[in-house]
């Protein structure tokens, strides 16, 4: 029966070509570069749905005079930012900005890197002094922070009730009443929560640094000081460089710690950014005003990021 | 309501009538105002209150509202109105979706700028001013709700008339007064309270001096509500004002500024040093300890002390803010609904908020609310069953609307007076007053602020 042998034969053949060679949507997927961009479509959709335009939009109302419900409102050019520049308040938050961060950067770094060579040291009980020391990071900051609302509260501070105690104060501690304990108080929260970041991250530095350096190191005579200094830190820099720079963008947008523990008070003595450009824009119904703060400092972070990507290609 | 007997009275507050009930039944102080004595059971109010409900001329089959609706934290007032909604949309053949979030101010604003996501809002303040662009025109139910409950407080039009018309029903407001411990300002000559400021630092120097717990009346950027009430009031009753009426011309750089700012230097002076550091609650909870003898607040201290700390409560009452040189103004909260205009169920939500403000559901949310709720219209002044008129302890909050303004008074209320009130100017300026900054620099400060908001 040659004359129907032949079909399927025929039909084999085909079935086989078509599994080496798919067509339509199987063959587009099975094309790595397609399928690569397939599924950053999804990452792509929510960056440009969630940041992108929110973003594009508060850019486009800081040169406006929009308010809050109004369909009209007119281009005023740079005029936010004139006003802004003279406006008291703000230039208060500016200085609160860069208290809030530098501090709290600088402490979560030093603090970091104890931590780190602290748990690096451990040979008992490692696992579970890691996870203990993650819990600020880990834990809702809104749940944290009430905790810590408490711990500051004007007559229940159990802070100040330990330091009572032991006959070391007599007075309460006016902790969000007084401008400089206030701002004290947001930072060591900041801190708090941030210290267990910078410690995962140095000691996974740590772990990279060849055991065969420190030993060579012990041989040429390196007491533990120099051995930090010239093995351990030059190894974990890079990455210590890395975790500061993002460090510094995510803690001067922070807002949740302020937001709960002071609203910016005592008299905006600890508003940043973030918390003045939500009180102007939401609670003040002034929208482009609160964008022109929100985006005020836009060009420095530009900058921040730019000596960050900078960074990391020469490394 | 039928005025239940001694022996109902007991049972129920065994089934968890708590202290409403204990205040109802408080004795009177000797000297205080006869008042019309009738007891609530706030179950059996929350449970059974709409019986008496107008039979429905109009239903909405198949139409879904949705409610932004602030959270109280009195859970039967929130409990309440879910029963009320449920009855209206089973009542009606409709279905209402209520959100009680104690965000409703954020959300209601996110409703607005997107033109979704909502039926009826509950508003705060001034924001009938702020959205009214985005607001349906509630005036044929203002004006009927006017002519059959003895009309509206001049407050009530400050709030939701806008260009003449009224973009909101001014539901209630929350009545602020002093709550003080009767037991510790009868020690120093004032068992009913201080009638002026001068009074009232009088008394706070007094306890000072004798080592009782001082007063301590919270002006704090993390008591936004209290602080307000007290500053605004007493920079208004010492003939001060932030703007004039035309709304546009700050006025604060006044002699009656500095005179409100020196008293309140003095009085900080004989107060708890913690006033700057309260939160909304921090004032509360002193209060509760026995840490200050006074303080301004809503009836929040009493409803929790009834239930909490009832020697508290027995050694507690409250007298209105005092008067000044410029007479008695005060501050109020406003708490309003509205109708978003981009709704489109709009007939059936005006029909939700006309139904809301009748009497067999307003009423029981003021007795409920225990004057965090107190109605904007005449009629409820005088209704037997109002809490201002059961608990001696709560008569002085009475038809205090009546000298009520709200922030940027004399001037209309406005977006701008929102925004310098979300500011908190005036508040930071009696802050930074008592933290010791001058008095000429406080007012510099807070002027060069209120420019930057109404004539920028």
């Amino acid at each position: 029966m040659p004359m129907s042998a032949t079909p399927v034969s025929t039909s084999l053949d085909k079935d086989r070509v078509s599994a080496r060679r798919p067509g339509g949507l199987a063959a587009f997927i099975e094309n790595e570069a397609n399928l690569g961009y397939l599924l950053l479509i999804p990452t792509v959709v929510i960056v440009l749905g969630l940041i992108g335009y929110p973003f594009l939009l508060a850019m486009y109302y800081s040169f406006t005079d929009k308010v809050m419900a109004k369909s009209e409102f007119s281009f005023v050019g740079l005029k936010n930012y004139i006003n802004l520049a003279n406006d008291p308040v703000f230039r208060k938050t500016i200085l609160n900005t860069f208290n809030y961060t530098v501090t709290a950067v600088f402490f979560k770094i030093l603090l970091g890197l104890f931590m780190a060579l602290t748990l690096h040291a451990l040979t008992v009980g490692r696992k579970f002094f890691r996870a203990a020391f993650l819990l600020p990071w880990v834990v809702p900051s809104s749940l944290s922070v009430l905790a810590w609302l408490w711990m500051f509260d004007p007559q229940f501070s159990i802070i100040t009730y330990f330091l009572r105690s032991l006959g070391l104060i007599e007075e309460r501690i006016p902790w969000f009443g007084d401008p400089t304990l206030a701002m004290a108080a947001v930072q060591t929260v900041n801190i708090w929560r941030g210290v267990p970041f910078f410690a995962m991250i140095i000691l996974a530095g740590l772990v990279t640094v060849p055991q065969e350096l420190y030993d060579a190191a012990t041989v040429d005579g390196a007491n533990s000081i120099q051995r930090f200094r010239f093995v351990t830190f030059p190894h974990i820099l890079p990455i210590l460089m890395v975790a500061s720079l993002f460090s510094f963008i995510q803690t001067m947008g922070d807002f949740q710690i302020v937001w709960i523990l002071t609203h910016g008070g005592p008299i905006n003595s600890t508003h940043l950014i973030a918390t003045l450009a939500f009180r102007t824009a939401i609670q003040g119904s002034n929208l482009a005003k609160g964008s022109a703060i929100a985006l005020f400092l836009f060009p420095f972070l530009i900058l921040i990021i730019a000596l960050q990507l900078r960074y990391l290609r020469r490394e | 309501m039928r005025p239940l007997s001694r022996r109902e009275f007991l049972r129920l507050s065994a089934l968890g009538g708590a202290g409403l009930l204990a205040a109802a039944c408080a004795p009177a102080p000797a000297g205080a105002p006869q008042v019309v004595k009738e007891t609530v059971e706030v179950e059996k109010i929350v449970e059974k209150v709409v019986t008496a409900t107008p039979v429905p001329v109009q239903k909405f089959p198949g139409v879904k509202l949705e409610m932004i609706m602030r959270r109280s934290f009195i859970p039967e007032m929130n409990k309440l109105q879910e029963n009320q909604l449920a009855q209206w949309a089973a009542e009606h053949e409709a279905e209402i979706e209520a959100n009680f979030a104690r965000e409703w101010r954020e959300m209601t604003a996110a409703a607005v700028e997107a033109g979704a996501g909502g039926d009826i809002a509950e508003l705060f303040q001034n924001t009938a001013h702020v959205y009214a662009e985005k607001l349906a025109d509630l005036s044929d139910i203002a004006e009927d709700l006017g002519n059959r409950y003895g009309g509206w407080y001049d407050a009530a039009y400050q709030c939701a008339v806008v260009d003449g018309v009224w973009r909101a029903i001014p539901r209630a407001y929350t009545a602020h007064a002093i709550n003080y411990r009767v037991d510790y300002f009868t020690e120093v000559g004032y068992p009913d309270g201080c009638e002026t400021y001068e009074e009232y630092l009088d008394a706070a120097t007094k306890l000072k001096e004798r080592g009782l717990p001082p007063v301590g009346n919270t002006v704090s950027q993390t008591g936004p509500n209290d602080s307000a009430s007290w500053c605004y009031s007493i920079l208004w009753s010492f003939g001060g004002r932030e703007v004039e009426e035309d709304g546009k011309t700050v006025a604060i750089n006044t002699a009656e500024t500095r005179a409100a700012l020196k008293y309140i230097k003095q009085l900080a002076e004989v107060s708890s040093p913690d006033i700057t550091g309260y939160d909304e609650g921090g004032n509360n909870r002193a209060f509760l300890a026995g840490e200050i003898s006074a303080t301004q607040n809503a009836t929040s201290i009493y409803w929790v002390a009834q239930r909490q700390a009832p020697e508290v409560a027995e050694n507690m009452s409250h007298f209105r803010y005092p008067a000044g040189p410029a007479g008695h103004q005060q501050f109020i909260e406003m708490n309003l609904l509205a109708v978003f205009d981009f709704s489109p169920n709009k007939e059936a939500a005006k029909a939700v908020v006309a139904w809301l403000m009748e009497e067999p559901q307003l009423s029981p949310l003021a007795q409920v609310g225990l004057t965090f709720y107190t109605p904007m219209l005449y009629y409820y002044d005088d209704l037997p069953n109002m809490p201002w008129n059961i608990d001696p302890k709560l008569a002085p909050l009475k038809g205090l609307a009546k000298t009520g303004h709200l922030a940027g008074w004399p001037g209309p209320a406005s977006r701008q007076s929102g925004e310098a009130y979300a500011n908190q100017t005036i508040v930071n300026m009696f802050a930074s007053v008592i933290a010791g900054e001058d008095i000429e620099t406080a007012v510099k400060r807070a002027e060069d602020e209120l420019k930057a908001v109404y004539e920028a």
